[in-house]
């Protein structure tokens, strides 16, 4: 089943990213084969991390005061914050609401967190879209971003030398004269979350609260990804019927591996893009870096795939049409 | 498909120096790792359209166990 949604515009993307740059050939726990066979296998030769004093508010926050301000959109314009995180500022409250008064937005905004992963960017997106629609409400703003680099332990190859820190904002706008629908799809599969999982922030008594880091069984997940989530991009193309006319794709930059098992199985005529090599998995955030990394290359008024997949199971497609005048900003570093 | 022409396959693309066969225990070869892992599943689904997990390699003990997987179901 897919769904799909009229009058709603994707306005303009930032993304912001740490300054500071982790090269993975100094990384020294690779083991045998070393940094050469990790980089063929997964095509990550750097990525950025927040260190201490940067937090996922800190890089949602830079993308969002400069998105608004190029888009010119008054600050009393936008209806609702949502952000999607799983590195949030706190535990509670809802980091959100904390950034609707540092970026001074009207009181009377919706705002609130959802907690997912890579499959963030059309979720964020069918959920703010959905709320414009049904709420008769005009602008919003979708903020997604992770630390993972923080919730990382050193020593495990298999997330941290993976894993760099980013943030984004997307602004979001209904529009009576815009009539490119965009479809999404989804799926959920609990059955695998303890696949990735960072066991103590659910307070479940597993583990200490802030002593556990994310582990990740990389096989399981590799199996999810190279199975599950190329059906459920063929099915999009599919059924809404936009065979031919889908001039991009961007699937979540998990690694290089992964991504290439995923396009052989997509229509070869689609232009894949990709930001893993020296952005690493920028988690939630992997599919709107992409496309900032990639806008130079990206003939507007198109129509972009995007596949968001990982931590729960869950995966989410969206089809958009991204128009001339959206304004994807240059790559911004704190 | 016979367990001989899997393992062959699974020697060529894993790149294992060795002689193997199905009574070869995984544990002494070093591509046998994390990525030999990877590699494997991505050997199951693009030549035999296989869907096999980590949770599958996981009861494996031998390269026969592994042409087992392939071949279940098949």
């Amino acid at each position: 089943m897919i769904s799909s949604i009229k009058n709603i515009e994707i306005k303009g993307i930032a993304v912001a990213v740490p300054k500071k740059i982790y090269h993975n050939k100094k990384y020294p726990h690779f083991g045998d084969g070393g940094f050469k066979k990790f980089f063929k296998f997964t095509g990550i030769k750097k990525k950025r991390v927040a260190g201490d004093k940067i937090y996922t508010s800190s890089l949602v926050k830079s993308a969002a005061v400069k998105l608004i301000k190029e888009l010119r959109w008054k600050k009393d314009s936008i209806d609702i914050i949502i952000l999607i995180t799983q590195t949030p500022d706190f535990q509670t409250p809802a980091t959100a609401i904390k950034i609707q008064d540092e970026l001074k937005l009207n009181k009377k905004i919706i705002a609130f967190d959802i907690n997912l992963g890579c499959s963030a960017f059309p979720y964020g997106v069918s959920v703010i879209s959905s709320l414009l629609k049904t709420l008769a409400l005009k602008r919003g703003l979708l903020l997604i971003g992770d630390t993972l680099s923080k919730v990382c332990k050193y020593n495990d190859r298999s997330t941290f030398p993976i894993l760099g820190d980013a943030g984004s904002a997307i602004a979001i706008e209904k529009s009576k004269n815009f009539n490119e629908k965009m479809y999404f799809n989804f799926f959920s599969d609990g059955s695998s979350f303890e696949d990735i999982i960072i066991p103590s922030y659910g307070l479940s008594g597993r583990e200490p609260f802030n002593k556990s880091y994310l582990k990740l069984k990389g096989a399981n997940v590799y199996s999810f990804a190279v199975n599950d989530v190329p059906k459920l991009m063929n099915e999009i193309i599919l059924k809404s019927n936009l065979k031919g006319k889908i001039k991009y794709c961007i699937p979540h930059q998990a690694n290089k591996m992964i991504v290439e098992q995923i396009e052989k199985k997509i229509n070869r005529k689609i232009n894949f893009l990709h930001s893993f090599e020296e952005f690493g998995n920028t988690s939630n955030t992997s599919i709107p870096l992409t496309i900032i990394i990639n806008k130079e290359r990206i003939k507007r008024n198109n129509y972009i795939l995007t596949s968001g997949f990982g931590v729960g199971a869950s995966i989410s497609n969206l089809i958009f049409n991204l128009k001339r005048d959206a304004k994807l900003l240059n790559l911004i570093q704190i | 498909m016979s367990n001989k022409k899997i393992i062959a396959n699974i020697k060529y693309q894993l790149n294992i120096k060795v002689k193997i066969d199905e009574k070869t225990k995984l544990k002494t070869l070093n591509e046998w790792d994390s990525l030999g892992h990877l590699t494997f599943i991505g050997i199951a689904d693009n030549d035999y359209s296989k869907r096999v997990t980590g949770d599958d390699l996981i009861k494996c003990g031998t390269v026969g166990d592994l042409a087992k997987l392939i071949n279940k179901d098949l």
